[in-house]
């Protein structure tokens, strides 16, 4: 699997990061904001927001003191990512399991 | 290159017939192992080679997870199919596939991976992109990784 598409999984594998993007579904929300709606410390909502943001999954910027953070606008390039590297392995494999049966036949 | 697709292309030593063959019928083979919803390596993908048909994946005690269904059929240049893997059938993506001449012996099979539903018209793309993507994502690996998700 791609590595972006390894990193992807990995940050929606997980159920409180599942949840944290739940959460942003409605809006960009703080740290803070979002650590009083979940049953983990603040700075551990810090670490899902940091693996969010490496997988490009939720952007952020700054308000005066506090970072906000959001879903990337377009939902689907999340999903790219994703797609992107799986249909690279599929067709990589598709072609070497083509040509060995195909010209097994002929 | 729109941002609300993903293309991928490979070129095989097949004719066009073959190659096209070969998707429906080897997908067993080259779809990525790791790619599965049933927990195991072991299960077997199956492609329904007509309009309407299935692509799933059949676990070895006989569950079956359905990845997609196809939308047109047209052998042997084309196949559109949903990709919706365990997700709600109002959530998926759009699959095209389209086997073109490479020269002689040759096919260029490419792939266009697209968010929503192709020949729908009237949707606001940006809130049908939003939504579909994120559902389809938080869905789709949620099944994946077979944990609950917050309707």
């Amino acid at each position: 699997m791609g590595e972006a598409a390894a990193r992807a999984l990995d940050a929606v594998g997980e159920p409180t990061r599942r949840r944290v993007l739940e959460l942003l579904r409605g809006g960009p929300r703080s740290v803070t904001d979002l650590a009083s709606e979940l049953p983990v410390s603040r700075p551990a909502v810090s670490q899902h927001l940091s693996k969010l943001h490496a997988a490009g999954l939720v952007t952020r910027t700054v308000d005066g003191r506090r970072h906000l953070y959001a879903l990337r606008s377009d939902g689907f390039a999340a999903i790219r990512e994703y797609a992107g590297s799986f249909w690279s392995d599929a067709l990589a494999r598709f072609r070497i399991v083509a040509e060995t049966l195909g010209n097994a036949d002929a | 290159m729109p941002d609300d697709r993903v293309v991928r292309d490979v070129e095989v030593a097949l004719g066009g017939g073959a190659a096209f063959a070969a998707w429906h019928e080897q997908i067993h083979l080259w779809w990525p192992p790791t790619h599965r919803l049933a927990g195991e390596a072991s299960s077997r993908m199956v492609f329904e080679p007509r309009e309407g048909g299935r692509i799933l994946e059949r676990a070895v005690d006989g569950r079956e997870f359905e990845w997609g269904r196809v939308q047109i059929w047209e052998p042997p240049y084309r196949i559109v199919h949903t990709w919706l893997p365990g997700g709600p059938s109002d959530t998926p993506t759009s699959v095209e596939v389209v086997f073109s001449p490479a020269g002689e012996g040759r096919t260029l099979v490419r792939v266009t991976h697209s968010t929503g539903q192709l020949g729908r018209e009237g949707w606001d793309r940006a809130k049908v992109r939003f939504d579909h993507g994120w559902t389809a994502l938080l869905r789709g690996f949620a099944h994946h990784t077979q944990r609950e998700v917050p309707s």
